[in-house]
């Protein structure tokens, strides 16, 4: 049969709009929802990108390519940015200049090396540093001088190191990760981004894991800042990553102790030392419920004392372990943010030492600004009920959707920074870029 | 650069060269065809929209392109509706031209999104692959 004149431009046209749209949805498919599945790369992983939101923006967006809208322009809008897209973009860019230019060499192994040392080593340290950017007096100085120990302490605030200026294990450690890494670090980073909900609401908390901070934002803007310690590297007491909302804050709270802390924990320091329980205020109690009553310890057996029938709580005081309060956003880990007794970690760079649970360092400012909402409660009533110790529980008006992420390279003032690995997460997601990479490459 | 990365954007090149030479001959005899042989619609004077929403629909039916997921192509079939549930599918891209302008304005996104980490060779673009 012949065909009807204009049905072969008409074929072809059709056939083109559709291979140039499939390209445009493998393109935004892949920047909304990721370019591979979370929960396939990261068991603990439990913020899932919505599919139906996804979709939803994809409609709207071919709704603007009707409209004539530049492409460039509407993938602009729809990349996951959130104040950390854009800086991590340059970065990338930057880091790829560096390799393209030869990397950097690994420092030769030694000794530590310090203010006053000399030597080709200080002149290989002055040429790593200064080819990442961190710029002293140049590379022809073979001295370890005072600019030189400016220029170790940026390097080890852009990486989260303790700043003591002096070229350790650790300090050395972060020079020598190669810029490929760093490279397909900041890539993996971006990625997590892309698993993120597109809208994390209007006010929020974001605790970003191996950066050991917390930080709370309102309308994209960072107001507030402070440090956390957060489960440390053991499989068991790593800090999930999930989203929640912050539903009350409780002032004078009681512990009640996870099952898995009170056996493996308190209840063989009791079983040695009875009066264990009493001096550190910890309470039995015979059940789960709100009304379970106290029973006396010293009335049970060891058997019993271990019973799953019993659970151990810990009175409200000055040395309870969740400190002065705690922020509850209710979740099937179990997780929340709590004040403390031991201030003395927030000191540490290394601030991976909690069950899982996350400490803060600053429970009134966060309380504050949690319960920005409620008049009744100004900085002054939360500061007293801080102090008095007084057991009460206050809701937000609006609850604080609170996310609890995990970004190795991040952003400090505008510049790319990177943080130490605590949990092993980033090799299994590089490698599942790569993979999809070549699967890619083979269809 | 990469090897892999300048393989692709020639590829992608190739492509878009390759749809104009296949477009322009039809739109020369198109444009001698008869008043009522062109057409109405404002995206591109020389193509019978009516054939190309029957076109669109047909290729629609057919088998996904290998780059797209089912759910994806899925997706792909409700953007021609658009959000009002059109009962005919409607071009995304616009006529022959827009389809060269866009279709290059599209190529100099992907290659973009290598700055975003979504390096072009990984995009699972088939515009390369095109016939």
């Amino acid at each position: 049969m012949k065909r009807a004149a204009g049905t072969g431009d008409a074929t072809t046209l059709a056939q083109a709009d559709v291979l140039l749209t499939a390209n445009f949805v493998a393109l935004l498919d892949d920047m909304l929802l990721g370019r591979v599945d979370p929960r396939k790369v990261v068991r603990a992983w439990h913020i899932a990108p919505s599919r139906v939101a996804a979709e939803r923006r994809v409609m709207a967006a071919a709704a603007a390519l009707r409209a004539g809208k530049a492409i460039a322009e509407i993938v602009k809008e729809l990349r996951p940015d959130y104040g950390v897209g854009t800086p991590l973009m340059a970065g990338l860019a930057r880091y790829r200049a560096i390799a393209d230019s030869g990397g950097w060499k690994r420092l030769p192994p030694g000794p530590t090396l310090r203010r006053g040392d000399s030597g080709s080593v200080v002149v290989a340290l002055r040429k790593r540093l200064a080819t990442e950017g961190f710029t002293s007096t140049g590379p022809e100085s073979d001295r370890f001088d005072d600019e030189l120990l400016a220029t170790v302490a940026a390097f080890q605030s852009r990486h989260g190191l303790a700043i003591d200026s002096v070229v350790g294990p650790a300090t050395r450690q972060a020079l020598n990760v190669s810029v490929t890494h760093r490279i397909a670090q900041i890539e993996a980073n971006l990625e997590r981004l892309r698993w993120l909900p597109a809208d994390l609401g209007e006010r929020f908390v974001v605790v970003n894991i191996p950066a050991f901070s917390l930080y709370g934002y309102v309308g994209g803007e960072r107001r507030l800042t402070m440090r956390v310690v957060v489960g440390d590297e053991m499989t068991s007491r790593r800090t999930p990553i999930f989203a929640d909302t912050l539903e009350y804050v409780e002032f004078g709270p009681y512990w009640n102790v996870p099952r898995s802390i009170a056996v493996n924990e308190i209840l063989p320091a009791a079983r040695r030392d009875r009066d264990y329980l009493r001096r550190n205020r910890f309470q039995i109690l015979r059940g789960w419920g709100d009304n379970a009553p106290v029973v006396d310890p010293r009335s049970l057996s060891d058997a019993a004392l271990f019973s799953s029938r019993y659970r151990v709580r810990q009175l409200p005081g000055p040395d309870n372990a969740l400190g002065r309060v705690k922020f509850i956003f209710p979740n099937d880990f179990n997780i929340y943010l709590h004040d403390t007794p031991s201030k003395l970690l927030f000191e540490s760079a290394d601030r991976a030492h909690s069950h899982g649970c996350i400490r803060v360092a600053d429970p009134q400012a966060l309380a504050e600004f949690v319960l920005h909402d409620r008049d009744d409660w100004t900085g002054d009533r939360i500061a007293s009920t801080l102090q008095s110790g007084r057991r009460v529980q206050v809701r937000p008006t609006d609850a604080v959707p609170v996310y609890l992420v995990y970004l190795t390279a991040l952003v400090r003032e505008g510049e790319v920074a990177f943080r130490d690995d605590i949990y092993d997460r980033d090799d299994s997601l590089i490698r599942a870029l790569r993979a999809r990479a070549r699967t890619v490459g083979k269809s | 650069m990469t090897n892999r990365r300048m393989l692709w954007r020639v590829a992608a090149v190739v492509f878009i060269g390759a749809a104009v030479i296949a477009l322009r001959p039809r739109r020369q005899q198109q444009a001698r065809g008869t008043a009522n042989e062109r057409l109405n619609a404002a995206e591109s004077p020389r193509v019978d929209s009516a054939a190309v929403a029957a076109a669109l629909s047909r290729r629609l039916a057919e088998a996904r392109p290998p780059l797209l997921r089912s759910d994806e192509w899925a997706l792909v079939s409700r953007m021609y509706r658009g959000a009002e549930r059109a009962s005919v599918p409607v071009p995304l891209w616009g006529g022959v031209e827009q389809i060269q302008r866009r279709g290059g304005e599209l190529i100099a996104t992907l290659a973009a999104a290598d700055s975003f980490g979504l390096a072009p060779d990984d995009t699972r673009s088939a515009i390369s692959r095109a016939p």
